[in-house]
């Protein structure tokens, strides 16, 4: 492969220690760099046909994935800037057919009446001339497409940056006056959808302290500082007031393909409270963490353990040898327990995450 | 050191621009490891089946070094290979790896910091660690602190970094450690103590100028030295001033600390977070094997950031199966948690693994039982064999039938017959004469007089009973178990009672460590006042009001680790009952010296 690898490699490497270290973290930390990444490589790769620059552009996704399989939306970003490129290539090569044809999808559909901002700049890419492999000048298929790939990798990147946004802009709509709402651990997505929704409604905010992070300390601090009223309550009595919650909101780690996800610990537990109660749940979560994979190896979720410092402190020399500690990062909510995902292309049950997945991604990336 | 620039700011710069230099010592200078060292260096042991080189690495990449020097003493050609062919020295990661061969006259750490120091290779501010490191520290904050204060403090030379782990935690050395005298504010290290586990040491002295000095003082045993040091660039030219320093901690700390023309400072860095510990020993062998599969090292887990660079799958109850299906397990068999398994390795019916790891490309024979057991690459264990608390080389055939009792060292390309039975704590290796080929290059220049004449001593001591049964077509050799003749002439800490606790699996529940009687004033402190005695019975008094037992003492107000709101009338400081007593072992002191 006539590929220039030595400035980006150095790029990935670092990202791959990074994120082998958890030094990047979060879910749309780790998407923005892998954004940022593979801009470095696509900018830098020679290539002479699209094959070529799918390739490479899976070879360093799955140096990344491999490098930390439990960040998925890492996986998640790959897939779909590979989705993206298929496609700008793809309309590039199809320059006189019409390609204002439109695809039958389930967001559409939800979004019918709503201008999708994304897909309406139209690329004036009428005049371009792509020629796979010339041999005459190897380089005038990458020269002519890359400007465009730029521009769908700032479009991914886009996506990213504006996703709390997008998600928030509806909030009015899902949570009404005097309403008590449930939330778990600090989340970005969940803290600015709150927010967003105080502009015009009045309502009052539980926050469950999630221990053993205690994030819910610094979500509760950081929302009555915008003027939310809220309360901070123990784990252990998240059951005992779910009778007075008329809402449980929660964030996701990642959406599985089965409509089920993966998110902080002691999800699980409020979402079962809430089917008690019959609460509704509501999750909160960017498109970036829908991942085409399924929860096959933990009943109850745990995908990741981290460390047993933070529930039992390593001075207590005489428990550590007899107490095996357990400490999971993250819960898994089977879709049965979720009524619907607030995401930034429209809201959707469980149900139809299979389909969204079927949109965002190409088919033969789930193996990448 | 850059040039002192008036401006601050360009300082700062020139400092931030300074490549982060750290220098390893890569021998452990002595023998606890025998026979599985005998072959390969310590760091070369592989702990997790990653080796304890890469878990050094990997600690301090984790810590933005750029530039590590390797000290390596025994075998440096297989120290330099494994360098070489490791993921390490690859361009991309930035990471400059320099593998320095010192003389084999090098016996103690002192000799190698005078090597590095005669080499004139550090520049600057660098971090000193052993070659056998586990650590998820962030060492790059130590730096940082200790830069800090240097730069307001031109006499701390060093920061040390401790780690609060209670006294009993399995992975604090019960053999070797230590009471640090900290100032609670500064955290300077004020004093600092070294403890042999055996003779059981009883009391710490503790200069009283101290006291006078220092209006609030911790004194603590509940430290476990990480091994982590960062030196400023003197630190090597003080030992090449000092001849006689060999220890880092017991002649270098302590001589700087009582040197009344050094005026130096020492502090420390209690560590919070994060985790750090050294392998000093087959005991440290496991309980630090332990703490990374309890993960307790995250992310530095066999599942996320292996530093071997395999994967393994983590499965529920802490159980590391190496990934991509290479691994054959059978229907019966009973794999119980904390246990690695690695790539190609089989395991047959109604095998047993509890709390164990099993290296790659091992074959486990049907009705095996494992506890505890620390097994390497390439090793078949006959069917039928139960294995407890020990650590079996690499290449090694056990016997069907076999038996390994607690605590047995079995070295690299040893073969037990059937029906072997090997006694607690016995350690076999490789007889001489049977070595193959590859062992010519291995034996023509490493330290032969100690290893000969130790062997000897084996041969010797087969005269007496032996209780192990090697098998038919055994090609092993029992060393000799109990103290050495020579035990008395050797060093405190590397004595044959105080070595047994450091060995793996040892309880030593028969030595009289809390024993009143031996209470004895060995090794008094040159600075320890003639009136100590008083003070000592005078604190008895105070704490027998509190302490029931009677006797470890329990002495002071409450122990708060936070601080109390300094003394208001501190004017007139006498210095009275003050230069201390006995240690209570899971205790932390917070005086405050009223006047």
């Amino acid at each position: 492969m006539a590929v220039d690898l030595h400035g980006s490699q150095k790029a990935v490497e670092t990202l791959v220690s990074k994120l082998r270290r958890r030094q990047v973290v979060g879910s749309r930390e780790a998407a923005l760099e892998t954004v940022l990444v593979l801009r470095q490589v696509v900018s830098k790769a020679r290539f002479s046909n699209i094959d070529q620059l799918v390739s490479l552009i899976r070879s360093v996704g799955k140096r990344l994935v491999e490098a930390q399989p439990k960040e998925h939306s890492v996986g998640n970003t790959v897939r779909k800037l590979l989705h993206h490129i298929r496609e700008e290539y793809n309309t590039a090569m199809k320059a006189n057919a019409s390609t204002s044809k439109t695809v039958y999808s389930i967001s559409n559909f939800v979004l019918q009446g709503q201008p999708r901002s994304q897909n309406t700049a139209a690329k004036s890419e009428g005049t371009l001339v792509l020629k796979e492999d010339d041999p005459d000048d190897p380089d005038s298929f990458a020269r002519v497409l890359k400007p465009v790939l730029m521009e769908a990798i700032q479009d991914v990147l886009d996506e990213l940056e504006t996703v709390y946004d997008n998600i928030s802009k509806n909030a009015k709509d899902h949570i009404h006056s005097d309403e008590i709402i449930l939330t778990i651990g600090h989340s970005k997505t969940v803290e600015s959808f709150l927010k967003t929704a105080a502009h015009n409604r009045s309502f009052t905010v539980i926050v469950a302290e999630t221990g053993p992070s205690y994030n819910g300390h610094e979500m509760a601090r950081s929302l009555s500082a915008s003027g939310i009223s809220s309360f901070l309550v123990p784990d252990s009595s998240i059951y005992a007031i779910m009778s007075r919650v008329n809402k449980v909101i929660l964030s996701a780690h990642a959406i599985l393909a089965n409509g089920g996800m993966f998110s902080i610990t002691g999800s699980l537990l409020a979402a079962n409270a809430a089917r008690v109660h019959s609460t509704p749940v509501v999750v909160c979560a960017g498109q970036f963490k829908l991942t085409p994979l399924w929860n096959l190896y933990h009943d109850f979720g745990a995908l990741d353990f981290a460390d047993p410092s933070a529930v039992l402190g390593f001075e207590e020399g005489n428990l550590v040898d007899k107490v095996d500690v357990l400490n999971p990062y993250y819960d898994y909510v089977g879709p049965e327990l979720i009524d619907v995902y607030i995401t930034n292309d429209g809201d959707h049950p469980p149900s139809s995450v299979y389909r969204l997945i079927k949109e965002t991604y190409d088919d033969d990336d789930h193996e990448l | 050191m850059p040039p002192k620039n008036s401006s601050g700011k360009e300082k700062d710069l020139g400092e931030e621009d300074e490549v982060l230099q750290a220098v390893i010592l890569a021998d452990s200078f002595n023998k606890r490891f025998k026979p599985l060292t005998s072959g390969k260096p310590r760091c070369l042991l592989s702990v997790c089946n990653a080796t304890l080189l890469d878990w050094t690495f990997e600690s301090l990449a984790l810590a933005g070094v750029q530039e590590i020097f390797v000290v390596c003493r025994s075998y440096p050609e297989l120290v330099k290979a494994a360098i070489r062919d490791s993921k390490w020295s690859k361009p991309s990661l930035g990471l400059k790896i320099v593998p320095i061969i010192t003389s084999k006259e090098t016996f103690t750490p002192g000799d190698a910091m005078r090597d590095i120091y005669t080499r004139g290779i550090i520049t600057s501010d660098f971090v000193l660690v052993m070659g056998d490191l586990v650590s998820n520290i962030r060492i790059d904050e130590v730096v940082r602190v200790h830069k800090e204060r240097r730069r307001t403090n031109k006499d701390a030379i060093m920061t040390m970094v401790v780690k609060p782990s209670g006294v009993t935690h399995r992975t604090r050395s019960k053999g070797e450690s230590a009471v640090f005298v900290l100032d609670a504010e500064t955290s300077e290290c004020l004093h600092y103590e070294h403890v042999t586990g055996y003779p059981p040491k009883k009391t710490a002295r503790i200069p009283r100028e101290i006291f006078a000095e220092h209006p609030e003082v911790e004194i603590r045993n509940d430290l476990m030295d990480c091994g982590i040091d960062v030196c400023s660039v003197e630190v090597p030219s003080l030992f090449q001033d000092n001849f006689d320093y060999g220890d880092i901690r017991r002649d270098f700390v302590h001589g700087v600390l009582t040197s009344d023309l050094l005026m130096k400072q020492i502090h420390c860095y209690v560590a919070r977070e994060g985790y750090a510990a050294r392998v000093a020993d087959t005991r440290s062998y496991d309980s630090v094997s332990k703490d990374i599969l309890a993960r307790w090292t995250f992310p530095l887990v066999p599942d996320d950031n292996h530093p071997g660079g395999h994967s393994y799958e983590h499965l529920r109850g802490n159980k590391y199966i190496a990934k991509g299906n290479s691994v054959v397990l059978s229907r019966t068999c009973k794999i119980s948690s904390n246990t690695l398994i690695g790539a190609n390795t089989s395991i047959a019916d109604n095998a047993n693994i509890q709390a164990s790891v099993i290296g790659q490309r091992c074959t486990i024979a049907p009705n095996v039982t494992l506890r505890n057991a620390y097994i390497f690459d390439d090793t078949h264990i006959g069917a039928g064999s139960v294995i407890d608390h020990s650590i079996i080389g690499s290449n090694v055939k056990v016997g069907e039938s076999s038996t390994i009792a607690r605590g047995c060292l079995v070295g690299d390309g040893v073969v037990l017959g059937k029906q072997a039975r090997l006694g607690e704590f016995d350690r076999v290796s490789r007889r001489k004469g049977e070595d193959e080929e590859d062992d010519e290059e291995d034996e023509d220049e490493e330290d032969e007089e100690s290893e000969d004449s130790e062997l000897e001593e084996a041969d010797e001591s087969r005269q007496g009973p032996i209780t192990a049964i090697l098998g038919e077509g055994s090609n092993a050799i029992v060393w000799p178990k109990g103290p050495r003749g020579d035990d008395e002439d050797l060093d405190e800490v590397e004595r044959f009672n105080n070595l047994r606790l450091m060995r793996i699996g040892d309880p030593a529940t028969d030595l009289p460590l809390h024993n009143e009687g031996t209470d004895s004033d060995e090794d008094s402190d040159t600075e320890s006042d003639s009136d100590s005695d008083d003070d000592l019975h005078a604190l008895s008094r105070i704490s027998s009001t509190t302490s029931a037992s009677g006797t470890d003492i329990a002495p002071p107000p409450p122990s708060t680790p936070s601080k109390p709101p300094p003394p208001t009338t501190n004017s007139k400081r006498k210095s009275p009952n003050h230069s201390i007593g006995r240690l209570r072992r899971d205790i932390v002191w917070t005086m405050r010296l009223w006047s």
